[in-house]
């Protein structure tokens, strides 16, 4: 901490520092803080930004086509909701700015709502706020300095309530009870967002059958074959959005593994495993606690976007997007194997690792949909192996070798985890 | 709560415990024995290696070398079968900020498997702990009164205390005392970690004094006192006589007529030259335990400069 409130007589002092700005100090801190995993993320949307503006040369063989097609597009109510407005798209700068910002902004929107719950909320549950309200600073200005850096708010909440028992009766109980607002609100977003995509799926579903343009443009998004696209306009769309679905559920799981780790870091572990708790009874429960939520994400997905779809009619059935569902959980069980593995071995590196490893599958599964990319590098990406389904059929046998992976992984993590020193921050 | 003891074995034994974080040393070659009903005070400043050593104690950290047994069985191979008979309080208390005093202390009753619940309750009156509150609106001083009331109403064979009383006052500091005097004269034993040392001297059977984390001394604080010095306050009508030659004298301090100094061994040479100029004034007392850390811990840093310079 840099903020010093030097009185008159010790401003008077020799040999003395005092720093400049000292009511900035908070905005520095959250700034410096959030610049790290700000930079690569800045750097995948930079990166993704510029694959698209590049795309915009390489739909269509010439500008007549690019135009036909991106009009086609622009008049789909299916992809207006999935990459937002369409307005001017025919241009290389409106076309980059709706294929770049519809996902940017949610990724960046979930990345953002998790630093600024940690910056927020959990600094303040870890202590940390009472140093720098110690210093030459105020609560509120402390607060503003936050927001400066992040851009969120504060919640008052009650300091006294009747005791309730319920679920304290064993560590994954109460990992639930501790973790359960933040499940809740991914698998209710889940649901909405499949709710929402599952009722475009007909309109946008025909667009994609009619247009040769469209669907070879598609098919370089989805990596499916063109005869496959011509029979099934509404299963390419769904496939795009269980696509998105699978970056969510990465994306929980990369959050929940991170909160294992800060449990270790910031020594809430510890108070358990001092007693008749034993390490492996601690990790498995919270495994299997990430593995049952990633799996209902996958299977409400499903549900929630075939209630959607049939109510239109869409010609979906029930059991192609269960299993669709099913099948977007696959790479964020190898992505929790690999975070649980990172977490024995390197616990330190635990978050970056998880988060990175999504950021990578994300960026490289755009890139490929509008560049050639070398096929080495594409198979780095977890996402990129899993069949895009209902597009095409599950391939359970990818999902098959991803679990057997990440089980794999999750075994040694913890076989490794139980037999390291616990590390705190 | 009824808990048939073993007192022929051991409570704790350590045997060359040694804990090295790459190049530094955080314990080396750690042994010593508790038994039940004991009280064993370990004493050292900020980085002398007593909580690596309840850390290794309670399998948090692996040992580099050597090992600890606890009821006669690895700490580090039957952690929960050990812990079930444990209990703990840390330094620094981890509490989860959204659960209430009642709330945490049902959650860590229950992880620990077995609780006293009237004693529990006895317990919150006694530290005078409103068990409604959150966590995170509780000052330092009352988040440490949970886990000492978690810690002592398990009634566990053995206690482990690192710092306990951090951030309590004194009133309540008397509270912990009685309830620690209580666990020993419930047979429990009791491993405090302390920088207080009025607190250690009050309730250790025996004192470990760490340095570097190294075992520089252990005993009764009877034993102890015998190694070091009397110290020895005289006043004359006139001046002092001079006993800086004297064998065994250090220490020695003259403020007009009152002469205070020190003496390792036998006594009876400076009390003859000091009755020899007719003193009005003559006290002699063994040393406090600060004096005898003190003076250990300057015995040790008089050793190591040695060593360096030669």
């Amino acid at each position: 901490m840099t903020s010093i409130a030097a009185s008159p007589a010790a401003r008077a002092g020799a040999g003395r520092t005092r720093y400049r700005l000292p009511q900035l100090t908070m905005a520095r801190f959250v700034g410096v803080r959030t610049m790290r995993t700000g930079a690569v993320w800045g750097l995948v949307f930079g990166l993704y930004v510029y694959d698209n503006a590049y795309a915009f040369d390489t739909i269509a063989r010439n500008g007549a086509l690019r135009h036909q097609l991106l009009t086609t597009m622009a008049s789909n109510a299916g992809l207006k909701a999935l990459l937002g407005d369409t307005r001017g798209i025919t241009s290389r700068g409106g076309f980059t700015d709706w294929r770049a910002i519809g996902v940017t902004a949610l990724v960046a929107s979930i990345w953002g709502l998790l630093a600024a719950t940690r910056t927020l909320r959990g600094e303040e549950s870890a202590g940390r706020w009472e140093l720098f309200l110690a210093a030459a600073t105020t609560q509120r200005r402390a607060a503003a300095g936050a927001l400066a850096g992040l851009g969120a708010g504060v919640l008052a909440d009650k300091d006294t309530a009747a005791p309730r028992t319920a679920m304290l009766g064993s560590p994954t109980l109460f990992a639930l009870r501790m973790s359960r607002a933040v499940i809740i609100s991914w698998l209710l977003a889940t649901v909405v967002a499949a709710l929402l995509y599952g009722s475009l799926a007909k309109s946008t579903g025909q667009a994609f059958a009619s247009s040769g343009a469209l669907r070879k443009f598609t098919r370089d998004l989805t990596h499916v074959a063109l005869q496959q696209l011509q029979l099934a306009g509404t299963r390419v769309f769904a496939g795009i959005i269980f696509l998105i679905l699978m970056a969510l559920i990465m994306a929980y799981v990369a959050s929940a593994v991170g909160k294992v780790r800060e449990d270790e870091a910031e020594g809430y572990v510890d108070n358990l495993v001092v007693r008749s708790i034993s390490r492996q009874r601690w990790l498995s429960g919270r495994v299997g606690l990430t593995l049952a939520v990633l799996l209902a994400a996958g299977v409400l997905g499903g549900v929630s976007f075939w209630v959607a779809a049939a109510s239109q009619h869409a010609g979906l059935t029930f059991s192609e997007l269960l299993l669709a569902g099913i099948n977007s959980a696959a790479p964020a069980a190898l992505l929790l194997g690999i975070g649980v593995l990172t977490l024995g071995l390197v616990p330190r590196l635990t978050s970056i690792v998880c988060w990175g490893l999504l950021a990578w599958a994300f960026l490289l599964d755009m890139l490929g949909s509008a560049i050639k990319v070398n096929h080495w590098l594409m198979d780095t990406s977890l996402l990129y192996h899993v069949a895009l389904a209902p597009a095409v059929s599950p391939d359970w046998r990818i999902a098959g070798t991803y679990l057997a992976i990440g089980g794999t992984a999750a075994l040694l993590g913890g076989w490794r985890f139980t037999r390291r020193d616990l590390q705190s921050s | 709560m009824e808990t048939i003891r073993n007192d022929a074995q051991p409570v704790l034994r350590t045997e060359h415990l040694t804990k090295h974080y790459g190049p530094v040393v955080g314990l080396q070659d750690l042994s010593l024995q508790m038994r039940a009903g004991e009280v064993l005070g370990c004493l050292g400043p900020n980085g002398a290696g007593k909580t690596t050593t309840i850390r290794l104690l309670l399998g948090l950290i692996r040992p580099t070398g050597g090992r600890a047994e606890m009821f006669g069985m690895d700490v580090q191979d039957e952690k929960v079968t050990v812990h079930a008979r444990v209990a703990y309080v840390p330094g620094e208390a981890t509490l989860w900020p959204s659960l209430t005093g009642a709330e945490t202390l049902h959650l860590l009753a229950r992880m620990h498997g077995e609780t006293d619940v009237a004693y529990r309750d006895l317990l919150v009156k006694r530290f005078d702990f409103d068990p409604a509150r959150k966590v995170r609106a509780y000052s330092k001083g009352n988040r440490q009164k949970i886990n000492l009331i978690a810690a002592l109403a398990t009634r566990a064979d053995l206690l482990i205390l690192d710092e306990p009383t951090a951030g309590l006052d004194p009133l309540m500091e008397q509270a912990f005392r009685e309830s620690v005097l209580e666990a020993k004269g419930n047979g429990q034993a009791v491993f405090l970690s302390s920088h207080v040392l009025s607190e250690a001297e009050a309730l250790c059977d025996r004192i470990a004094i760490l340095r570097a984390g190294r075992l520089i001394e252990i005993g009764t604080l009877a034993q102890m006192r015998h190694l070091s010095a009397v110290t020895v306050q005289a006043s004359f009508p006139g001046t002092p006589p001079a006993v800086d030659k004297l064998p065994g004298v250090s220490a020695v301090q003259v403020a007009g007529h009152q002469l205070t100094c020190q003496v390792h061994g036998p006594i009876d040479g400076l009390l003859s030259v000091l009755a020899a100029r007719h003193p009005d004034m003559l006290l002699s007392r063994e040393p406090s335990l600060e004096e005898l850390f003190l003076s250990i811990y300057g015995e040790q840093e008089r050793v190591n400069n040695r060593a360096r310079r030669d």
